[in-house]
Formats: structure tokens, C-alpha cells, sequence
């Protein structure tokens, strides 16, 4: 299931930081029973084809979502049908078997969009357009159900929390917008976030890493004449580098604010009833950086030219890192081993995932034949691609090796940890130019900078 | 150390050498064509003969494919080999040793410090089991190209349904420390 929520999770992050508001394309309202939904990227209308943000199928269809990135495959699961899709593919596979669809799923902007029509009644799910409101109606429940008396409490971050049930189809109309409770402003001083209400609220709230953020949602509540009525964002300061908001869920109405950081942050979220506020004060904390020293006791890891092991520079190099960090007071360095023991791969990844690491390093000497030279940084998920880019930046101008390039392939300690995570094979130690390099001492202190500065690079500590 | 490993990896090529040995002996006693006799009755008792079966002898030749990494250990490169064998399992260990040495001396041979101990199939299930020697062990890439380049020989024989490969007898997470694989590994 961690697996499953990590790659969602990669999968979203591209989703839910982009707002959308300059799309060319019509942008077409979708209601999933009866309630409009207002995700941050738009459904839109390609070919005449609905195609919505594969969020869509995850949070409000309740399947799970997996993203192979390699094939750039989406496989989704709900119940008993599994369903293969392919980026630019007709193509789709259901339960292995062959169907062709009429729009393909497409990439854009690093949102994956898949036609809604084809996936939703795969997995059972009717999907209705109404041309002239140019709507799409999704029915999950079946028909003739009456709505409820009270609205839910849980916001619109749970796929599936009971939503507001009315009997869809294109006979009814969105209703007219109601004199509810209005979010009236939100301001961002300091390290102080406060969101005004016209009446009180209760918030429901969850952190979400790389990038960091703080997504607060206030059930029951619209959005007030002073904010933009459908999205908009306020400037911040220090540790807030802007605040957006949106009516996240027309009905039942949901307002959804997202706090984009600019640093890792604990925080607190206070209700204020009588003064119809909540309040969410942040404040700086550490992030939590693995430093993995590849192989360890009887897994020599690669043999040197001259009979060393890999295993030891991979520890010099990892002990020399975590000296670094433990002079940076954001960064609180966790090694997977601090001294020649072994540890299984799935050990390390374990260690990582348990320990809530925010960005994973490991560390390796390459080797290969004699003549092959240079610094190579792997990375395997798409939330790995800008710290593998980073990392291959600084890492190869301080090593001074050939530059072999920042490649994707799928070693475990990469693939199963779920944070931000690369593999650097910082020289070859099969070849004599680079060996003799790596077993010095103001090499390895160079790259073990290099290392530090990628990683408060990444970080966007200064 | 380096002295310690040629002599490992000088044994281990002998220890192949003696297995491909066992049909390679009989020609210079038995028929001078290199192809394959089907029938048993050419068989000779000459030293070498793996089992007592009369035709299991009987040395057969094949055409088959191996891979090496290229010259910067960034991809595999496929060769045409010819092996001969005897027997099944001589068979797939005769297609494993010609792993061991690349036949350009630009490509990689991957599996030049590998030993194979064994090479048994039973239902489909091809269980090979082997040593490395630390001299043996590559970076990641190179890692990945080994375990690729073991799938793509051993696959190509249509019987191999699936694949296990035992380190020392036991069934490791990772060949070098950086891939992991499953027990056993499905043909794709």
C-alpha cells in the first residue's frame, strides 16, 4: 500500500502545484454524483474527448493509480478490473487484453490526462455528456438515491468519503449558488497564516513533501466577494512562498487552501469559533537527509584497480557527508550505515521510508572496463529528476571526472524509497586516472562538498 | 589480493573449461564432424562421458546467442556462438561459459568472474547456481547488464519457463548490491 501511496503521490505532486489558469483548450465542468468537482487542473476537452487529471481516477473514483515511468505506463486497479494505458497509446489493456480507445492519454505539462469516458466505464462507473451545458456527469452510485440531509465533514481529500449524493444526469442543473457561510480573506504575515470566515469554521489539513506544502480544507464554506470566485493565490513571506485557494467542491461546497513552503515546516492549525478564523503558524524544522554508503562487510562492492574496495571509499565518502551536514541546522544527516556492516538493499530502503527522509543519496565507486571513465547519477522516479539533475551538477564539477550523464534505471534503493532519492557512482574504480583520485583525501572532501551543496541546492537552503 | 583473484578467476576458468571439455575430447576419437550426430551408435566410451546412458554421449552442436556489454557499459551486445554439450545441463552451462570471455576484445565480458556450479532444470524451472568472485562484481549499470545478459542467454531456450539463480546455493536479494531480483525470475 506504501508503494501504491508513494507513486500516487508522485504522481500528484505535478497536479496539485500547478494552478490552471491560462489553458487553452475548454475547460469542462465534471460532476461525480451530482457534486461539481473543481480539481486544480482542469478536465479538458481534446478531440472531443474529456480527458481529466489522473488524480480524478485515484481520489474521487477510489482505484488505485500506479505510473510506470519507464514505459510510461499508467496502470489502474478498482476491484477486479485492471486497466493498462499508455501515453500516446490508442491502445489500452483490460485484464490483458486489448482495447482501443478513441483519444489517447497525453502528458502535458507533467499532468498525466486520461479519457474519462473509457476508464470510468471500464471499471463499471456511467459516464454522461450533456452538449449543451458541455458537462460530463459521472455516476458512481446507482440511480435513484435521495440526497442527504447533512453534508459531509471531511473535506474532499478522501477518495470516496461519502460526497454529496443527488441524482445526477443531465436533466438536473448545477444549483444556484446558496447563502452559506463565505471564506471572507487569507492573509499571510510573517509565519502566520489566518483565514477569515463569516461564520466558524472547522479545517481538516495534511502536509505533502517535495515540494512542501500544506493543504487546509474548509468544508461548507465558499469563497467570499473579496476573493476571486473560483481560484486565486496571496503573496507570503519567510517560510510561505504563496498561498492558493480554491472552491476545491461546488456541493457540497469546499474551499481548499494550499500553502506552498519554501522550506520544510512544522505546524500548528488553531480554530478560532468565536472569532470565525483558523489560524495555521509555521515553523521551520529539519529535513532529514539518508546518506547511503553502498555495500558493506562481506559485499566488497567493487574491486579496485589496485585491490581496494568499494565499500570503503562508498564509507569515507558517506562519513565525510554526514560531517558536512551536521554543521547545517536544517539538515539532520541519517546514515543507513555508519561503519563496514551490511545491510540488505531492502534494508536501506526500509530505513529511509520508516525514518521519514526527506532526500536520499546513495553513494558508489562504478567499475567496468579499464578504459571507461566518469561520473554517472541515476535517479528512477519522476520525483527524483530535478535532485538527480541537481545532484549530477555539482557532484561532476567537483569531482572533475568525465560528465556520463544523469540516466533512470531501476536500482532498488531508488525505486522503493518513497522520498526523492539518487544513486551517484562518483568515478570508475577500474580505470587507474579515476581510482587514484577517489582514494585521495582532497578529492573525496571536494566531492563530499559537492554532495552537501547539490543537496541544500535541492533544498533551497542557503 | 589481485594476485588471490587471478588465481580465482584462472581456477574457475579451468573449472568451465573441464566441464565444455567433456564433449570437445571425444572428437579426435569419435567422428571428425563437428555437427551433431543424432543417433546414439557413434557414441564411444572414451574418457569424459557424464552419464552412463549409451547416448547421452552422442555430442550435439548448437547455434545460440550471447550478450556482452559494449564498450562503454551502457548496453548489451548480442554474438553468435556455437556451443556443444551433451547433455541438457552441460548444455546450459556450456552456454553460461561462453559468457565468461567476450570474443571482441572491445566488449565487456561481463560474466568473467562468475563460476557456475550447477545448471539443473526440472518442470521448466532452470535453477543455476554460481559464484562470484569480488574481482567479478561491476557498478550498477554493469550489474544490471549482467543479470540482463544471464535472462537473455538462458530465455532463448524455449523450455525455460523460469529462471533461479542461486548464489552459493542460496537465494540472494542482489547478485552485486545494487539489483534486486525475484526467486525465480519469469521469462518475459
Amino acid at each position: 500500500m506504501k508503494k501504491v501511496v508513494s507513486s500516487l503521490l508522485a504522481l500528484c505532486l505535478f497536479l496539485i502545484i500547478i494552478p490552471t489558469v491560462t489553458h487553452a483548450e475548454e475547460k469542462i465542468p465534471l460532476y461525480l454524483d451530482g457534486k461539481l468537482l473543481v480539481p486544480e487542473v482542469a478536465p479538458r476537452l481534446i478531440n472531443e474527448n474529456t480527458m481529466v487529471p489522473i488524480r480524478i481516477i485515484s481520489e474521487n473514483l477510489g482505484a488505485e493509480v500506479k505510473w510506470n515511468q519507464q514505459e510510461l505506463k499508467v496502470s489502474i486497479d478498482k476491484n477486479n478490473t485492471h486497466i493498462d494505458l499508455w501515453i500516446n497509446k490508442r491502445n489500452a489493456q483490460v485484464g490483458g487484453k486489448t482495447v482501443a480507445m478513441d483519444a489517447a492519454p497525453v502528458l502535458i505539462a507533467g499532468n498525466t490526462l486520461v479519457p474519462i469516458r473509457f476508464v470510468a466505464e471500464t471499471l463499471g462507473i456511467k459516464v454522461d455528456w450533456d452538449n449543451d451545458k458541455r458537462a460530463v456527469y459521472v455516476t458512481t452510485k446507482p440511480g435513484g438515491i435521495t440526497p442527504p440531509t447533512t453534508p459531509p465533514s471531511g473535506g474532499g481529500t478522501n477518495p470516496g468519503a461519502g460526497g454529496g449524493i443527488q441524482l445526477p444526469g443531465g436533466s438536473q442543473t448545477p444549483p444556484p449558488t446558496p447563502s452559506g457561510p463565505v471564506i471572507q480573506s487569507i492573509k499571510a504575515t510573517g509565519d502566520e497564516i489566518v483565514i477569515q470566515g463569516s461564520a466558524a469554521l472547522t479545517a481538516s489539513h495534511f502536509y505533502l513533501s517535495s515540494p512542501e506544502r500544506i493543504v487546509v480544507d474548509l468544508p461548507n464554506n465558499r469563497l467570499g466577494q473579496a476573493l476571486n470566485p473560483k481560484l486565486g493565490e496571496v503573496n507570503g513571506s519567510g517560510a510561505i512562498a504563496k498561498v492558493r485557494y480554491s472552491l476545491y467542491s461546488d456541493n457540497p461546497a469546499s474551499v481548499r487552501v494550499v500553502i506552498d513552503l519554501n522550506s520544510k515546516v512544522s505546524y500548528t492549525v488553531t480554530e478560532n469559533k468565536t472569532a470565525n478564523q483558523v489560524i495555521i503558524k509555521l515553523k521551520q524544522t529539519r529535513y532529514n537527509v539518508m546518506i547511503d554508503a553502498g555495500h558493506g562487510d562481506h559485499d566488497s562492492g567493487a574491486v579496485s584497480l589496485t585491490g581496494k574496495y568499494e565499500k570503503d571509499f562508498n564509507l569515507a565518502m558517506a562519513l565525510k557527508v554526514k560531517a558536512l551536514l551536521d554543521k547545517e541546522p536544517l539538515i539532520n544527516p541519517i546514515l543507513s550505515r555508519a561503519d563496514d556492516t551490511f545491510l540488505e538493499l531492502d534494508e536501506r530502503v526500509a530505513k529511509a521510508n520508516n525514518a521519514g527522509v526527506d532526500v536520499f543519496v546513495s553513494i558508489h565507486g562504478n567499475k567496468y572496463t579499464p578504459n571507461v571513465t566518469g561520473t554517472e547519477t541515476y535517479y528512477w522516479k519522476e520525483d527524483s529528476i530535478q535532485l538527480a539533475n541537481i545532484m549530477h551538477r555539482f557532484v561532476t564539477q567537483a569531482a572533475g571526472l568525465p560528465d556520463r550523464k544523469v540516466r533512470q534505471n531501476n536500482f532498488r534503493v531508488i525505486t522503493k524509497t518513497n522520498m526523492p532519492a539518487v544513486l551517484l557512482e562518483i568515478g570508475y574504480l577500474s580505470n587507474s586516472g579515476d581510482e587514484a583520485k577517489m582514494y585521495s583525501p582532497a578529492f573525496q572532501d571536494r566531492v563530499a562538498q559537492g554532495i552537501v551543496d547539490g543537496i541544500k541546492s535541492f533544498l533551497k537552503i542557503q | 589480493m589481485r594476485k588471490l583473484s587471478i588465481v580465482l578467476v584462472t581456477v574457475s576458468a579451468a573449472a568451465v573449461l573441464s566441464l565444455t571439455a567433456c564433449g570437445q575430447k571425444e572428437q579426435p576419437i569419435g567422428q571428425a564432424s563437428p555437427v551433431t550426430s543424432p543417433s546414439g551408435n557413434q557414441a564411444n566410451g572414451s574418457g569424459g562421458a557424464v552419464s552412463p546412458s549409451p547416448t547421452a554421449n552422442a555430442q550435439k552442436t548448437m547455434q545460440i546467442k550471447s550478450y556482452y556489454g559494449d564498450e562503454s557499459g551502457e548496453k548489451l551486445v548480442e554474438k553468435a556462438s556455437e556451443i556443444k554439450y551433451t547433455t541438457d545441463s552441460s548444455k546450459y552451462l556450456a552456454a553460461l561459459a561462453t559468457l565468461k570471455s567476450s570474443p571482441d576484445p572491445k566488449l565487456g565480458a561481463l560474466l568473467s568472474g562468475f563460476t557456475f556450479t550447477s545448471a539443473k532444470i526440472d518442470e521448466g524451472n532452470l535453477v543455476v547456481d554460481l559464484k562470484i568472485d569480488p574481482s567479478g562484481r561491476w557498478g550498477a549499470q554493469g550489474e544490471l547488464l549482467t543479470l540482463d545478459a544471464l535472462k537473455k542467454t538462458l530465455f532463448q531456450f524455449s523450455e525455460v519457463k523460469t529462471l533461479d539463480i542461486l548464489l552459493e546455493g542460496k537465494q540472494e536479494e542482489s547478485l552485486m548490491g545494487h539489483v534486486s531480483f525475484p526467486h525465480p525470475i519469469k521469462r518475459n
